[in-house]
């Protein structure tokens, strides 16, 4: 795709966002009206903003984390995700996490039309080696005559509200091993995890394999999840991004139009440093996250950049969200200017997937293996 | 090898003097504070934590998830029948202690803010604001005041009855003008008195007013017809004046069990003995009561934020990674010690506030801005340390975590209290 057709998909992204996600955030209810979500979903994918397994379906090449993305580069994935999480992040996290199903299915997999996507478990923390070889404790796929059976646990998986399958990383003979697993497979239990900070678009769940048996043709390529990490920590990053950089302008339009002792508060050298602090921090976290989409190819390096930007590009954004509701004082506390819901958000963008440390631990695992 | 090695272990070495300055307790940090303190007010923050672990931290969660369900009013009543709510003055008329007539005016509130607000920041407010309301009573420093006002109130609460008092400074255009001297001379001030025969009349609105929809009596700052905050006037409100209403209950990020609403004034009626202190020594007594009230604020926050750790630091010792206990692992711990750290120094000024006889402007906003931003710091670290489980509610980490957020903002935004520290002060050398 050519930088001017890039710009004109992302103008569309753009205007999707304003005129179909903004009114349904609105400014009633905590989360806006998350009932509307489905039909939202329906339309992102008629106009081709949703990845789908389907070659039919028009986001199968431009879609988030469409087909596209694997030859030419997570950078249209991550401009859609950004134009989007500027009206609101959990309907970006839902596009994300889908498109990152679909990447991860060679074909359209059986009766899926959302798939999401389990890798990670609480007995287990990413580390380098598990790039290599599954970890100890990790979740179990056999095979049995012509099943494949799966026994393990995995964490709080979050998908598209929509979703009817999970792409199931595990550990088999040969190293790691993946299948498609339908959500209403027999011997799977779905557990919700009940309220949550924010993201309240998404649907987050931990899975219980109590010995899933599945035909041998839901099996799927093996291969390590470094593809599937880059893309779920670009998009985590590009969406903490896009919610961040709209948090800062509607800071910056109320400081422009509120005043405190008869001066508009943008005038106040406390509101000033706010701002330019919150600004700043966007700024840089969307040019190392541009950068690190320039620089992105299927190796090492890459990942270890993706992980780093995940890193640094949450917490950047969470605080320049902190300091653009700080702007508001009481009023950005309240749900009606909706900041907080940005700052939940921006909360739940930074813990989500690998908590800061360990994802800082993993960062010094790549630094540590340089040059071996 | 390294048994042998522990403190414990290594200490049996010693003589007993060695042994006795040898401190290898199990930590237990929050009775070691305890005991530096005075007896009566050990005494004291035992019983404050007792109730709170008995009466408010079972209703958190529900409080948090159903904020409009949640009623104040029955624990309102068991606080105040243990004494909690009346603790201005000593007996007869108060059920304080007399130790803090001798040591500290303030350590009561900064010691039960802390316990309550450990237990849940939003129930803990809503039942803290009360003495937020009652302050101007005795801050304006009139008898009339005191003894026509406050010990009636006082007697209500000691009988069994919900008589809960809110304060009420901040209106829809003037936030932050009311918490400092140079936004406040030219504040827009909406809420207007008109001086009539035998009181005044009252008109306007104010907002985020704490408990103001669950208070009886209001303590409410007007400003006289067509002047400024120089004549802002305290005047004691109840909710069965006609032509005084409650409007929106604001829907917050957090402390959601705290109510916050606007108040309409429409021609309220107000007669003369409802001014407290004189008319014109508003701004006086709405300056001085931040001076006492934003250290209870740092210590809400202190409360939050070790709620927070509390939670954080249960869901290791639980949570296994790799068949070992999460806490086990360097890196968790030194994430809980940079916690434990901040939350020392927290507790640290909050109490180092509450030392000086009489508070003032700098310790009051240097509490709460310091507790503020690190109540906020520890929280979020929490949620870190929970990773995925952070951002789920029934862990508690990121309802703290939405709690500690506000007590960056009331009371003075925490930019606002820094610039207090400096206000008329810059020829001090500090």
């Amino acid at each position: 795709m050519q930088a001017a057709e890039i710009r004109t998909f992302l103008d569309t992204a753009a205007r999707f966002a304003k005129k179909e996600i903004a009114p349904m955030v609105g400014t009633e209810g905590r989360d806006g009206r998350l009932e509307k979500l489905p039909a939202l979903m329906d339309s992102a994918a008629d106009i081709g903003l949703l990845a789908s397994p389907d070659p039919k379906s028009a986001g199968y090449d431009y879609g988030v984390w469409g087909r596209a993305s694997l030859s030419e580069g997570p950078g249209l994935s991550v401009g859609i995700l950004q134009e989007v999480a500027a009206s609101c992040a959990g309907v970006a996290a839902c596009m994300h996490f889908a498109g990152l199903g679909a990447a991860e299915l060679e074909q359209p997999a059986k009766a899926a039309k959302t798939v999401a996507v389990a890798l990670f478990e609480d007995s287990w923390r990413l580390e380098t080696a598990a790039l290599n070889s599954p970890p100890p404790f990790c979740l179990r796929i056999s095979h049995e005559e012509n099943k494949i059976i799966l026994t393990g646990e995995k964490s709080l998986a979050p998908a598209a509200p929509d979703c009817n399958g999970y792409v199931v990383y595990g550990s088999g003979n040969s190293g790691w091993e993946r299948v498609f697993v339908p959500a209403g497979a027999a011997g799977l239990s779905i557990i919700d995890s009940g309220l949550r900070t924010g993201l309240a678009a998404l649907k987050v769940a931990s899975l219980n394999f109590d010995r899933v048996a599945l035909a041998a043709d839901y099996g799927l390529p093996g291969r390590d999840p470094s593809a599937f990490l880059r893309r779920l920590f670009l998009g985590i990053a590009a969406i903490a991004a896009g919610n961040a950089d709209a948090a800062v302008c509607e800071a910056v339009a109320y400081a422009k139009d509120r005043y405190q002792g008869k001066t508009k508060i943008i005038n106040h050298a406390a509101v000033q440093i706010l701002l330019g602090d919150a600004a700043s921090r966007v700024s840089a976290a969307k040019a190392h996250l541009a950068a690190v989409c320039e620089q992105d190819r299927d190796d090492a390096s890459s990942l270890f950049r993706a992980a780093a930007a995940k890193l640094r590009v949450t917490l950047d954004c969470w605080q320049a969200v902190t300091d653009s509701l700080q702007t508001l004082g009481g009023y950005g506390y309240m749900e009606d200017y909706r900041l907080e819901k940005r700052l939940r958000d921006a909360m739940s963008l930074k813990v989500m997937a690998v908590r800061p440390d360990d994802l800082r631990m993993f960062c010094a695992g790549f630094k540590a293996g340089e040059g071996q | 090898m390294t048994d042998k090695l522990s403190p414990a272990a290594a200490s049996q070495q010693l003589g007993l003097i060695g042994k006795m300055l040898y401190d290898v307790e199990l930590n237990t940090i929050w009775e070691r504070d305890t005991r530096t303190l005075p007896w009566n007010f050990r005494w004291l923050r035992r019983k404050y934590r007792a109730f709170a672990q008995a009466e408010i931290a079972p209703l958190s969660l529900s409080a948090d998830r159903d904020p409009h369900s949640f009623d104040v009013k029955p624990l309102f009543i068991k606080s105040g029948l243990k004494g909690f709510q009346t603790e201005f003055f000593v007996p007869p008329f108060g059920t304080g202690s007399f130790r803090m007539l001798s040591y500290s005016l303030l350590l009561p509130s900064i010691l039960k803010a802390e316990e309550f607000c450990a237990a849940c920041g939003g129930v803990g407010l809503s039942l803290l604001a009360h003495e937020l309301g009652m302050a101007p009573l005795f801050i304006s420093g009139s008898l009339k005041a005191i003894f026509g006002w406050m010990f009636p109130i006082y007697r209500e609460i000691r009988r069994g009855e919900p008589s809960i008092a809110a304060f009420a400074i901040t209106e829809p255009g003037a936030g932050s003008d009311v918490e400092e001297t140079e936004g406040a001379a030219k504040a827009n001030l909406n809420c207007r008195a008109k001086k009539v025969a035998g009181g005044w009349r009252i008109s306007g609105r104010k907002c985020f007013i704490s408990d103001g929809a669950v208070a009886k009596w209001v303590t409410l700052f007007a400003a006289e017809e067509g002047k400024g905050v120089e004549s802002w006037t305290c005047y004691l409100l109840d909710k069965s004046m006609s032509g005084f209403s409650v409007g929106r209950s604001e829907r917050k990020m957090g402390q959601r069990a705290a109510d916050a609403s606007e108040l309409i004034l429409e021609d309220v009626f107000v007669p003369d003995e409802r001014v407290i202190g004189k008319p014109g020594a508003g701004w006086a007594i709405n300056r001085n009561v931040l001076n006492y009230s934003r250290p209870v604020v740092g210590a809400i926050a202190l409360g939050i934020a070790r709620g927070a750790f509390e939670s954080a630091l249960a869901f290791c010792k639980q949570a296994r990674l790799a068949n070992k206990p999460l806490i086990e692992y360097q890196d968790v711990q030194l994430a809980l010690a940079d916690m434990l750290m901040k939350l020392t120094a927290m507790r640290a000024i909050a109490w180092h506030a509450a030392m000086h006889r009489y508070s003032f402007q700098a310790a009051g906003a240097m509490a709460k801005a310091f507790c503020g931003d690190a109540s906020w710091e520890i929280c979020n670290a929490s949620m870190d340390l929970l990773g995925n489980h952070g951002f789920l509610q029934s862990n508690k980490a990121e309802k703290a975590a939405r709690d500690a957020r506000l007590c960056q903002i009331y009371e003075g935004t925490n930019q606002i209290n820094r610039l207090a520290i400096f206000e008329g002060q810059l020829g001090s050398d500090f």
